[in-house]
């Protein structure tokens, strides 16, 4: 066993040293109805309000990692990415008696390559590949939740502060495009939608309401977040290799 | 690339990120699904912060909702005190268990100042009365502080807290003092409530632990700023006595004669009503639901308030624990006294052929001589049932008790409560959210 996981250690530190440094920004939007309902129960239960609250909906982070080509005739790439997301209720409406959201941890694995490639070998004309391209992936993440009301870190129950991690696998798929580059530092803007099948906030109805005599759920199957990202890699090679196109590959 | 083509492009790129977000803010909506929601008529019984509270959410909903309520005022074991002057409201002290709870949350929107519970407590044992240090020398008293401790982390069998505290061999002089904080502060005595139940309601409690007090006008101030709508629908001194769920509509009939129909029924009134039985349903509740009522505890209680010329104790002692059958004295640096009696001792003052009040304030004369000859102004009120608590045995009875039938017939109020707030007016008022949702996403059968 021991050897089997310094044989791995050994290939993903000479690919990395083959790979390019990647960092990335990020914004979202989440789609986890059974979450939402949770803030529609709140403001439900505040009929004396004079606004209601808004429910979780907007993710901004930012991811780093490396991007290494895989196989060069078919111009496969791949991107492993650790990102850090933040999103709270209060990312629309700061002014709020209650502050809850969570922070998320997420390591991914990406392949990226033109759809032509399935059909037939691409001619990639430089170090990232194909201008234009799509991904597919999996990955895992950690979700931390916080709430805190009035300012003040809520309870759960026990005498604790919720504190609470959870975690689930996501696949997700996009397109993306280089677009321009910077010196050494190539910008790529893409656009990517990941599915979680089981997504879990532990004891969030009970952090926001106080309670959880509803019975609201804290998971939501069928999740999904859809990001927009700008991407920087950075190139060993400084070329915009894209300027001169060669045939068989128009992109 | 040229710096104009990357100005361009950046612009573009920024434009873009800075408009995005706009774009799906107001993709989720705010407010409760009304697509799915039940638009009918709703009855609820009980004109108490949980019937009130569950009947301004709906009526913020667009449902119709009438208040049924068998006393001449709304606010039910809301108010301590029903029915005394002004300067009993103003006097009586309603403490808020939890600073994250929705009682707090109503109170806080209303700008009501509330006070952090503070002030020191006299403890009678021993043929004397000790402060808190003197109290705190006693290896009873600590070992009598632990053990009431210990049982908020109690997780072994389902025994009494008396016999909890029996099993722990402490001297009897402190006992009194131990049903007043592990009996008397759940609105009965140690030999009643369970030392399971007792564990169960501290560590599931969510509410906060901070203890603010206002006072009853205030509370009252607050409940008529907050639920405004549902105080108007209230119909008074209009005790149920017949619900027919078996048609498509509710029938309910009140003593009078009088008769209401309805889509929906809402059950607030306390548990003392219903296990009484002078509600009778048609059909008969299964027996899980009548057997659910039988399982959860709810003592009587004497509520008695009472003035002196001049407080006869030190300055800034909030509480006065004795040893005799009235055992625990809310007392203020003006002269007020309150003292809530429940349970066995309770049992034991309605045994004693006299006024209960007189009762009590001599049991007061007792630790404070000369208290009774200064008394101006007294009260008192005997609640058939004042809050729940869990006896042995209580099981899943609350969640049985909580449920509704044929989503017609629903339940809400303080014994309702499955996490551990029950006992509470916040606890009251969580289970009519839960009974509110239940009805705007109930279908008829």
């Amino acid at each position: 066993m021991k050897s089997i996981r310094l044989l791995c250690a050994t290939i993903l530190l000479s690919s990395l040293c083959a790979a390019q440094p990647v960092a990335q920004l990020e914004g979202g939007y989440w789609h986890f109805p059974s979450i939402d309902h949770i803030f529609r129960t709140y403001n439900l239960s505040h009929p004396w309000a004079d606004s209601e609250v808004a429910p979780i909906s907007m993710s901004s982070g930012f991811a780093l990692g490396w991007n290494q080509k895989v196989y060069a005739p078919r111009g496969i790439h791949a991107i492993g990415l650790v990102h850090y997301r933040y999103q709270s209720n209060t990312l629309q409406r700061s002014s709020s008696p209650i502050r809850a959201g969570f922070h998320q941890v997420c390591t991914e694995l990406l392949i990226r390559t033109h759809p032509r490639c399935f059909v037939k070998e691409v001619q990639q004309t430089g170090p990232l590949g194909t201008r234009w391209y799509i991904q597919l992936g999996a990955g895992y993440s950690w979700n931390l939740p916080f709430a805190s009301k009035y300012g003040e870190k809520v309870y759960v129950a026990n005498d604790q502060r919720y504190r609470a991690i959870s975690g689930q696998f996501h696949l997700s798929g996009g397109t993306g495009w280089h677009a321009f580059t910077i010196g050494p530092l190539a910008v790529t803007i893409e656009s990517t939608v990941s599915w979680y099948p089981k997504f879990t906030l532990e004891s969030f109805p009970t952090a926001v309401l106080g309670h959880n005599q509803p019975g609201l759920s804290e998971t939501n199957r069928n999740s999904f977040l859809w990001q927009g990202h700008i991407r920087f890699t950075y190139l060993k090679k400084s070329k915009n290799w894209w300027d001169t196109p060669r045939g068989g590959d128009k992109s | 690339m040229n710096r104009r083509t990357f100005l361009q492009q950046s612009g573009w790129l920024t434009t873009g990120a800075c408009l995005l977000p706009g774009l799906f803010q107001s993709c989720k909506k705010l407010e409760w699904d009304q697509d799915n929601t039940f638009q009918g008529e709703v009855i609820i019984v009980g004109a108490g912060i949980s019937g009130l509270y569950a009947a301004e959410m709906l009526l913020k909903q667009g449902v119709s909702v009438q208040i049924l309520e068998a006393s001449d005022y709304w606010g039910g074991r809301m108010r301590t005190l029903p029915n005394t002057t002004p300067l009993f409201q103003q006097a009586d002290r309603r403490t808020v268990y939890g600073q994250f709870s929705i009682l707090y949350d109503l109170l806080r929107h209303q700008s009501i100042e509330m006070q952090e519970k503070s002030g020191s407590q006299l403890y009678y044992f021993a043929g004397a009365l000790n402060t808190e240090a003197e109290a705190n020398q006693n290896i009873y008293f600590q070992e009598m502080l632990q053990a009431v401790e210990n049982l908020n982390a109690y997780n072994g069998g389902d025994i009494s807290a008396q016999a909890y505290f029996d099993s722990l061999g402490i001297s009897s002089n402190v006992e009194a003092t131990f049903n007043v904080l592990a009996g008397q502060a759940h609105g009965t005595s140690a030999d009643r409530i369970s030392a399971l139940g007792i564990g169960r309601q501290y560590q599931s409690w969510s509410a906060g632990k901070t203890e603010l007090t206002l006072s009853g006008n205030q509370l009252q101030a607050a409940i008529e700023q907050a639920l405004p709508n549902a105080l108007n629908r209230i119909r008074y001194n209009t005790a149920v006595s017949s619900i027919d769920y078996s048609g498509a509509k509710v029938s309910v009939q009140d003593q009078s004669g009088g008769t209401y129909s309805c889509d929906r029924i809402l059950l607030t009134a306390p548990l003392d009503v219903l296990k009484s039985g002078t509600i009778s349903f048609t059909p008969t509740l299964n027996s899980a639901k009548q057997t659910s009522l039988s399982r959860i505890g709810i003592d009587r209680s004497y509520c008695a308030m009472f003035k002196l010329q001049t407080a006869l104790w030190p300055s800034g002692t909030r509480r006065i624990i004795g040893n005799n059958i009235a055992q625990s004295f809310e007392v203020s640096d003006d002269g007020w006294v309150y003292c809530e009696v429940s349970g066995e001792q309770a049992d034991m003052i309605s045994s004693i052929f006299g006024d209960p009040l007189t009762i009590i304030q001599q049991q007061f004369d007792q630790f404070i001589p000369g208290a009774i000859s200064l008394i101006t102004d007294a009260a008192i009120h005997t609640w058939q049932g004042n809050r729940s608590y869990d006896p042995i045995g209580v099981g899943d009875a609350r969640q049985l008790l909580a449920s509704s039938v044929n989503q017609k017939l629903f339940f809400a109020g303080e014994a309702t409560h499955t996490g551990g707030h029950h006992g509470t007016l916040h606890g009251a008022m969580e289970t009519a959210l839960r009974a509110a949702t239940e009805i705007l996403t109930s279908s008829a059968s």
